[in-house]
């Protein structure tokens, strides 16, 4: 290297160009950054997407580069999602399927780190202005006001579950004998009563899948039931255990990814075009299908959080009221007013 | 690469003349590195001074370090043992290991001279480095500001709420 020790002797200290405090990056070429971001996969690239407005236009300004995002993703995720459980709806962009491989691939595959706290004895709310009465009726109420907007006189038994679909501003209501209707929030018309399943009880929550064209309810019986809203058919209907599912929930980013909590204290992770359940989960509990837990933090409300590893007490089934899935975790409420958080991390690929 | 195993092509020097005409001479094994310096070599010969006029002097050494170690490591030596894999690897983690904005201006010449390896380095290079990092990780790493009003970043942070789920 001897030939080239001219130029190193030129070569400026770099202390030149970190003066320049504003770094070229910030307003870098697009040409430039897409040589970075085609590399990255498809959580990162989301994350990419949220450092400066360079970056967002270009992240949003080409969509190709998703569709890399997505290859890279896969790549990363390849021995986790071998067997091709993920059957990504393929009409999907490439934006929503990487976010729910990211989500199925942690759901189904990741290694689980449980967290808990001890809350105060209630349940969890949404804190929805619509209110399913035991009359049989929803009451919408006008959170300005505090008054009773409206009253959908829907069912002959108590109103058990509802969910609103804001974008078609129906409601869907489930009441204590199984019947689930869907009113028009505007008109308060009734729109569509839907079939109720053969040995379908008490319907204990509802959630709206995409775009509002289907429907999910779960019962007291166990039973996970799937509408199709534009046919008011059901689509399938699937139960793995009699006890009372108290809580389904799916994120708007997604929608293919079910995931409901019962009253055994077992959550469930359910494919929700097909019905299929994909895994269950005990939070806290080393025995289920491969998602290996442990406790690793004790929280209690007065004073600071105090890690004693000696609190191994296994809490099994205590039973959920109720559940919400985000990508890489699941928080539960119990019955026991404790909350449970899930953080689930991939394992080290190799 | 070997250049048609021909001894004499190796004793060629080529002038290379910066963006602020700081002179570089180099072995035309090291500027054949670059795909762009061939062909203009191929076009004009070697007697002739080459301007790079988009290429800094601090920058244009920093890529011809590169193009010298890498092109040396093509050489057989029958005295030196072969450079490994191993420690060309070692070299390019530390030939990485600068400041961001000597980076981003790597990428603009390596770009520019065709050098694609190069290219490919510092580019997986900062992939990797902002891989896995939140967007608060990734200024700090890279020194950008954030340049979002409250709507824009309430906006984004919707659209991206997976990933940080």
């Amino acid at each position: 290297m001897e030939h080239f020790a001219r130029g190193k002797v030129k070569m400026k200290a770099e202390t030149k160009t970190r003066k320049a405090e504003q770094s070229p990056w910030g307003s870098g070429a697009a040409d430039v950054l897409l040589l970075v971001f085609v590399r990255l996969p498809a959580a990162s690239l989301a994350r990419a997407s949220a450092v400066c407005t360079a970056w967002h236009n270009v992240v949003t300004n080409c969509p190709f580069v998703w569709e890399k995002a997505l290859e890279e993703q896969r790549k990363e995720l390849k021995l986790k999602l071998s067997q091709s459980d993920v059957k990504l709806v393929s009409e999907l962009d490439f934006r929503t399927r990487a976010a729910t491989m990211y989500q199925r691939a942690h759901l189904v595959h990741g290694k689980m780190y449980c967290r808990w706290w001890k809350a105060h004895p209630s349940s969890c709310t949404e804190s929805d202005v619509s209110v399913g009465c035991a009359d049989g009726a929803a009451r919408i109420f006008d959170l300005y006001s505090g008054r009773c907007s409206r009253i959908l006189r829907c069912h002959s038994a108590a109103v058990s579950s509802l969910c609103v679909q804001e974008e078609m501003s129906v409601l869907a209501t489930g009441s204590r004998d199984g019947s689930v209707q869907i009113c028009d929030t505007s008109t308060g018309e009734i729109v569509a009563r839907l079939l109720r399943p053969s040995p379908m009880r008490e319907v204990e929550c509802l959630q709206w899948g995409r775009n509002g064209h289907f429907l999910f309810a779960g019962t007291s019986v166990g039973r996970l039931c799937c509408w199709d809203i534009r046919k008011q058919a059901i689509l399938w209907q699937k139960e793995h255990d009699r006890s009372v599912m108290k809580s389904l929930h799916l994120q708007e980013y997604g929608l293919e990814t079910l995931v409901t909590g019962s009253m055994n204290g077992i959550v469930r992770v359910w494919d929700s075009s097909s019905g299929n359940c994909l895994v269950s989960i005990r939070p806290c509990d080393n025995s289920d299908t491969g998602s290996v837990s442990r406790w690793s933090e004790t929280a209690v409300p007065q004073g600071g959080i105090s890690n004693s590893s000696s609190v191994m007490s296994p809490l099994k089934q205590v039973p959920i009221l109720c559940v919400r899935v985000g990508s890489t975790r699941i928080l539960t409420s119990h019955t026991d007013g404790s909350l449970a958080l899930c953080q689930i991390q991939l394992q080290e690929l190799r | 690469m070997h250049f048609q195993g021909s001894p004499n092509m190796a004793e060629k020097r080529v002038k290379l003349i910066s963006s602020d005409n700081d002179e570089f001479e180099v072995d035309e094994a090291v500027a054949f590195e670059s795909e762009t310096l061939r062909n203009m070599i191929q076009d004009t010969g070697t007697n002739v001074p080459i301007s790079i006029p988009n290429v800094s002097s601090d920058i244009l050494a920093k890529v011809l370090e590169y193009c010298s170690y890498h092109a040396e490591t093509m050489e057989t030596h029958d005295d030196k043992p072969p450079i490994t894999d191993a420690q060309i690897r070692e070299w390019d983690a530390d030939f990485v290991d600068v400041h961001p904005a000597t980076l981003y201006s790597l990428i603009l010449a390596a770009n520019y001279l065709n050098i694609k390896n190069l290219l490919d380095l510092i580019c997986q290079a900062v992939a990797n480095n902002i891989r896995g990092k939140t967007a608060v990780e990734i200024r700090k790493i890279l020194h950008i500001q954030d340049d979002f009003t409250y709507e824009e970043e309430m906006e984004i942070r919707r659209e991206t709420k997976w990933a940080f789920d």
